[in-house]
């Protein structure tokens, strides 16, 4: 495996050059919502359609596909470059973003309605307060996406999305058919409630899926074709 | 330089695009791959550059096997295909941010072809440019990567009069010992004065392939008003300044390769011509 930090920065420094137009314009959405609406409920969706992001130019018209795959960096290299871009810096743009939409309604708040500070903003949002398992929940997602992204060569995010509905649906049928068949009716539930599963086996789940899906889009990258 | 053997390729199962095509490409030489269209010239130049894999046989190019995209192979091939598309940026930072992975990309070398392409604004956005002259950017940039094989399809498309003529120009001067240039075309009057070898791909094969000379010291391409008395015509086609003809070379003349006129002998008289430049003992 060719492994060359000086080209991981240059592929990220790559990508900043072409996409920091999108980037600001995706912060500047972010600060615009967060500021209006003045709580972080939003969260999870920023990093939904941030995830869908992943492996963008793999992800996209044969055109640019063409050119990532042939620029002069090993499959390692532009997985770990991707990685970066996903796990890193996108989560970090969404996380100063929100906040900085959170701090620009304080200032508004404060300096044109005269409001103090703790009626207006809630300094303790969601996706701090629970973050353990917000993450338990994100990873495996956020592997999901990434996985979709370079398996698929066009609206990967999309896919990905489909087939989880598709996976949920599948599930609560079966589980539904099931549940007629011994009980004689459906008052029921046999999906395991989340509060009764023992800590660690949510992170042997959670973990498990990041892993198999983060593993399974280094291999799917490196049988990518265009 | 490139070596192929049995390759086999199919985009949808039972219905083979590549169908076991052995090649040897010798380095230093400019290689013009003909065929019609659709007949699976890009899915060969893929195959080499390790966009697609095969499904059966060997490639071996510059050494390597291009499935597996060694970072040095990368370095020393460049793509260019038929369509591409650019990011909305400046032509220098274009340069300044791809050219970093080539450790042999020479600036100076770039904007001097540029500047043979008539392309001066280097701030100009790629985005907004028309499609030849992003065309030409891009050919320049791949150029000067100094890439031991550069794989060019269709690189004429979208070029107007005189920067085909550059676009010659250019390539015969970034030409040297160490590079091959394969150029994928339909529009085989573009590769005039240019081309030292013809590879014809007809369907699934390669039915052709030669150098220019081998061609000419086995055939003649001549032009005659009448061509009634002419023995050994393989083909012929009526122009405006008289029969256009190509017939096999038996008394070693001497003459210029037309290769649109070679080209529809070969698909007008195929077995024939392939047999005439089989025959190794002329």
């Amino acid at each position: 495996m060719e492994l060359n930090i000086n080209r991981i920065i240059n592929l990220i420094k790559r990508d900043i050059g072409i996409y920091w137009q999108t980037y600001l314009k995706a912060m500047l959405a972010i600060i615009s919502v967060q500021a209006i609406a003045n709580n972080t409920d939003f969260g999870l969706y920023w990093f939904i359609m941030a995830f869908t992001f992943a492996f963008k130019e793999y992800n996209n018209s044969t055109k640019l596909r063409i050119q990532i795959t042939n620029l002069p960096a090993s499959n390692l290299e532009k997985y770990l470059y991707s990685f970066f871009i996903i796990f890193l810096l996108f989560p970090l743009i969404i996380l100063i973003s929100m906040y900085g939409g959170l701090l620009l309604r304080y200032f508004l708040d404060v300096i044109v309605f005269g409001l103090t500070f703790t009626q207006t903003i809630d300094l303790t949002p969601s996706i701090w307060s629970s973050m353990t398992s917000q993450i338990l929940i994100y990873a495996p997602m956020v592997s999901i996406f990434f996985f979709g992204n370079i398996y698929f060569n066009k609206q990967g995010g999309l896919k990905m999305i489909f087939y989880i509905i598709a996976f949920s649906l599948l599930v609560f049928v079966i589980n539904a058919i099931i549940l007629y068949f011994i009980t004689g009716g459906l008052s029921h539930s046999f999906i395991i409630q989340g509060s009764s599963i023992p800590e660690f086996v949510k992170y042997i789940v959670s973990f498990g899926i990041t892993g198999f899906f983060i593993i399974l889009a280094y291999l799917s990258l490196t049988e990518k074709e265009v | 330089m490139i070596e192929i053997n049995n390759l086999k390729f199919s985009y949808k199962r039972n219905k083979m695009v590549i169908d076991d095509i052995s090649l040897n490409i010798e380095k230093g030489y400019i290689h013009g791959l003909l065929g019609k269209n659709g007949i699976g010239k890009t899915t060969l130049l893929k195959l080499m550059a390790g966009l697609l894999f095969p499904n059966s046989g060997d490639i071996e190019v510059l050494g390597y096997t291009p499935m597996q995209r060694k970072v040095g192979f990368l370095q020393d091939i460049f793509f260019l295909s038929e369509e591409f598309d650019v990011y909305k940026m400046s032509i220098e930072n274009y340069v300044k941010l791809n050219s970093v992975f080539y450790p042999k990309f020479s600036e100076t070398d770039f904007y001097n072809y540029l500047e043979e392409f008539e392309i001066t604004d280097r701030k100009s956005k790629l985005n907004a440019l028309s499609f030849g002259t992003k065309k030409k950017v891009i050919i320049a940039f791949g150029l000067a990567t100094h890439a031991r094989l550069m794989i060019l399809d269709e690189p004429t498309n979208g070029l107007d009069i005189p920067s085909k003529a550059q676009f010659r120009k250019i390539i015969l001067k970034a030409m040297n010992d160490e590079t091959t240039i394969i150029i994928s075309t339909h529009q085989v009057r573009d590769l005039h004065n240019l081309i030292d070898s013809i590879l014809i791909m007809d369907e699934r094969n390669i039915l052709i392939n030669a150098s220019n000379r081998e061609i000419t010291s086995k055939l003649y391409f001549g032009v005659e008003k009448d061509i009634s008395n002419i023995d050994n015509i393989l083909y012929s086609e009526d122009n405006i300044g008289g029969n256009l003809f190509v017939k096999e070379n038996r008394e070693n003349l001497e003459s210029n390769l037309d290769i649109e006129l070679f080209f529809n002998a070969v698909f007008h008289n195929k077995e024939k011509i392939k047999s005439i430049l089989s025959n190794n003992n002329k």
